[in-house]
């Protein structure tokens, strides 16, 4: 019976979320994307405003992949890095003094991808701990420095111990050993995956061009638009 | 309500077969890597440049293409361990098999030559 209702109760939430969710258009979100006809995306240093020093190189570790395979042309990241701190750039936060274009100048790029680390952190409480990634992205044509695409995510996963029978000692010792071996990396992927799904793909995506009315089902946070366009 | 809850399941399905059904062959190229970023040495300098190896010869041999960069990074790694005719040999790969990074790798092939002087 309990299991009926929670599975009841699931349907109606996902009823929900679907209807709120199911107007909303990439071609709606993102139309400069399908304007611009972008190829290329160059990955600058990430802006890292969290207190752990290795999440920027760490979390662009992890985005060559999603954005290839969404069928762009993506710069080597290592190497766009190294390139960025023989000229002293470091930090992202140094990029955003340099005009878009420049990056068509310099190296042939259609749009630039800034990446904010907002958080890279583990918590802990009695019992329970949490490790959180967020990021921000935000896609930049060089061609008219106008924003193409943009989002911003969180995730969070629990890493306490669930086992019932376990001690209070024992669950603070598991706790303690999961959250630090909990790496930050695959919540990164995560993320990824989720965000990603809603840029309009590239030339080397079959779907190139014709994705426009695929329904965007992530919306960036804060984001006003959502509620103009689920009452339409 | 039938409706909708089968729909997320199709959603999901689909969305499941999008992350197996892949453009490129990327190999293990993600978690070699992170291990190098995370602690740069001798050992998973090696490893990451073997995965990349392994993915070209990959890419070459099967049904799924090279992902864009890869021969690039490989080549920047030979030119760190200065062998730069291979280095300028996977420079070229790269701008043969993706055109729209010309600029891009000839920039870079500028700066090897400058740096041999």
């Amino acid at each position: 019976m309990k299991l009926f209702v929670s599975m009841v109760l699931l349907m109606l939430l996902v009823g929900c979320q679907a209807t709120t969710v199911e107007p909303v258009t990439k071609q709606h979100m993102y139309p400069r994307m399908y304007e611009e006809n972008v190829k290329t995306i160059l990955v600058v240093p990430a802006s890292n405003r969290t207190t752990a020093a290795d999440a920027a190189s760490l979390y662009a570790t992890t985005l060559a992949r999603p954005l290839a395979e969404a069928g762009y042309y993506v710069y080597s990241i290592p190497y766009t890095k190294a390139f960025f701190a023989s000229e002293g750039i470091i930090d992202g936060e140094q990029t955003k003094s340099i005009p878009a274009s420049q990056f068509n100048t310099l190296f042939g790029a259609d749009s630039v991808l800034y990446v904010s680390i907002r958080d890279w952190d583990t918590s802990y409480y009695v019992v329970g701990g949490e490790v959180e990634v967020g990021v921000e992205l935000r896609l930049v044509s060089t061609r008219t420095g106008i924003q193409l695409w943009h989002h911003r995510h969180e995730i969070s996963k629990s890493t306490g111990s669930d086992d019932e029978d376990d001690g209070l000692l024992a669950k603070i010792i598991s706790t303690a050993i999961t959250t630090a071996q909990t790496d930050y990396v695959p919540i990164a992927r995560d993320i990824n995956v989720q965000v990603m799904d809603t840029l309009p793909v590239g030339q080397y995506h079959e779907n190139n061009g014709k994705d426009q009315e695929h329904a965007v089902s992530l919306f960036p946070k804060g984001s006003k638009r959502l509620r103009d366009i689920g009452e339409k | 309500m039938r409706k909708t809850y089968l729909s997320v399941l199709l959603a999901s399905a689909l969305l499941s077969g999008c992350t197996s059904n892949t453009i490129y062959y990327w190999g293990n190229y993600e978690n070699t890597l992170y291990r190098y970023t995370k602690q740069p040495g001798a050992d998973t300098f090696e490893r990451h440049k073997r995965e990349l190896e392994r993915i070209i010869a990959n890419g070459q041999n099967g049904e799924k293409p090279v992902p864009p960069g890869i021969y690039f990074e490989l080549g920047m790694m030979e030119a760190n361990s200065n062998n730069l005719e291979r280095a300028v040999s996977l420079f070229r790969q790269e701008k043969q098999a993706y055109p729209e990074s010309t600029q891009f790798v000839d920039k870079a092939i500028l700066m090897l030559e400058r740096k041999r002087g």
